[in-house]
């Protein structure tokens, strides 16, 4: 009887919610050897899962991964994990991901199309492909947001848009957190929501013009 | 043979109420005390009362015993039918209320840790939980008076 909904009850109540507004904090509600901590009373097979999540959507990590590369590890992990609420969430990312990217991508370079390898992770890609003149790409019924991405990425506003994404993510992740409060679910969700929180506190100006020559000088160097 | 079974049926019903409470009861009283486990790590004070929360799903075993001791009588073919179906319905009412509170206690612990002064609130929907079951007891006590007393 300790399965299903209420199995990680203890767990989800040791940890401090999240704050409404997670812009505007300055901390993670939890440290993260706190959480670390919390997340060993995971079973073996649910934090197996929850480190196959995180390398599919913590693609800081694997930055050095080419696209094909990518695609394969996440389609690897998708495979092994078998619960379709998961499967959806993180699907909805990568697809996200993959639109601001094309989108990015036709900012910068209207006439070159993305490939299909690279839209393999959505399953609009002949959408994105057909209507590729369209700002909206013609999926703004299906995701009334594209607009709004569309235009920080024609301003150019890209710390705008960063958090129109963040935005974005974090209403979603609270969505979907409906009706799991203490189930192996909710502690995923948990999780990601607590990356977003980590990820916005460790945004620095300074680092990431330093990162930004790295990358710059590194694909220098490899075009030479 | 047939009369072997309903009045198996009957004890069976006599002892439900008192064993399924007694089932919801653990599972409530365990899902609220885990809760309650879990935000003492993540609390300062009020320790006793989150605690105290996650007790309220025992009632309902309490209530199992008092309607088991009501249906209480010499079994017999004639009484036994009704033994069962009392005893099993509310027993069951007893159960789903006590494992259905237990999560209601959990959620309230979970949200009063974080925010100490909705504790009153938060404790609302398990006690409106707690009504359900209250009117399973009273009203199997009621019904069950019309049983007929069995010949010892």
């Amino acid at each position: 009887m300790n399965g299903g909904k209420n199995r990680y009850v203890m767990l989800m109540a040791s940890l401090p919610p999240h704050s409404a507004d997670f812009l505007a904090t300055r901390y993670p509600p939890v440290s993260a050897i706190q959480l670390q901590k919390r997340l060993a009373w995971l079973s073996p097979e649910h934090a197996a899962d929850l480190n196959r999540i995180q390398s599919i959507l913590y693609w800081s990590e694997s930055v050095e991964e080419t696209d094909a590369e990518f695609l394969q590890h996440a389609q690897a992990g998708l495979q092994q994990i078998d619960n379709c609420y998961l499967k959806a969430i993180i699907l909805w990312r990568l697809q996200l991901r993959t639109l601001v990217a094309a989108m990015r991508q036709k900012h910068h370079q209207p006439q070159q199309q993305v490939s299909m390898q690279m839209l393999a992770m959505t399953p609009f890609a002949r959408d994105i492909l057909r209507n590729w003149q369209l700002p909206d790409f013609g999926l703004r019924y299906r995701f009334p947001w594209i607009n709004d991405i569309d235009a920080l990425i024609q301003q150019e506003s890209y710390l705008a848009l960063e958090k129109y994404l963040l935005k974005l993510i974090w209403r979603y992740y609270a969505q979907q957190s409906q009706g799991h409060y203490f189930d192996f679910e909710a502690v995923v969700v948990y999780v990601l929501r607590w990356d977003l929180v980590n990820r916005w506190n460790q945004q620095h100006g300074q680092t990431a013009r330093q990162r930004f020559v790295e990358i710059m000088q590194r694909q220098v160097e490899e075009a030479v | 043979m047939v009369d072997f079974i309903i009045v198996l049926l009957g004890w069976s019903g006599l002892y439900a109420p008192m064993a399924l409470g007694a089932i919801g009861s653990t599972i409530g009283c365990a899902t609220a005390g885990q809760a309650a486990i879990g935000a003492l790590l993540d609390s300062e004070t009020g320790h006793g009362r989150l605690v105290g929360v996650s007790a309220m799903p025992s009632s309902q075993v309490i209530y199992g015993i008092v309607i088991m001791f009501t249906l209480q009588r010499a079994i017999n073919p004639d009484n036994a039918p009704a033994i069962f179906a009392i005893g099993l319905l509310s027993g069951l009412a007893l159960m789903i209320s006590a494992i259905y509170q237990g999560r209601c206690c959990a959620s309230a612990i979970s949200a009063a840790k974080a925010k100490p002064e909705i504790f009153g609130v938060s404790i609302a929907p398990a006690a409106i939980v707690e009504g359900f079951a209250v009117f399973a007891f009273i009203f199997a006590l009621v019904v069950s008076a019309g049983i007929p007393q069995g010949a010892v």
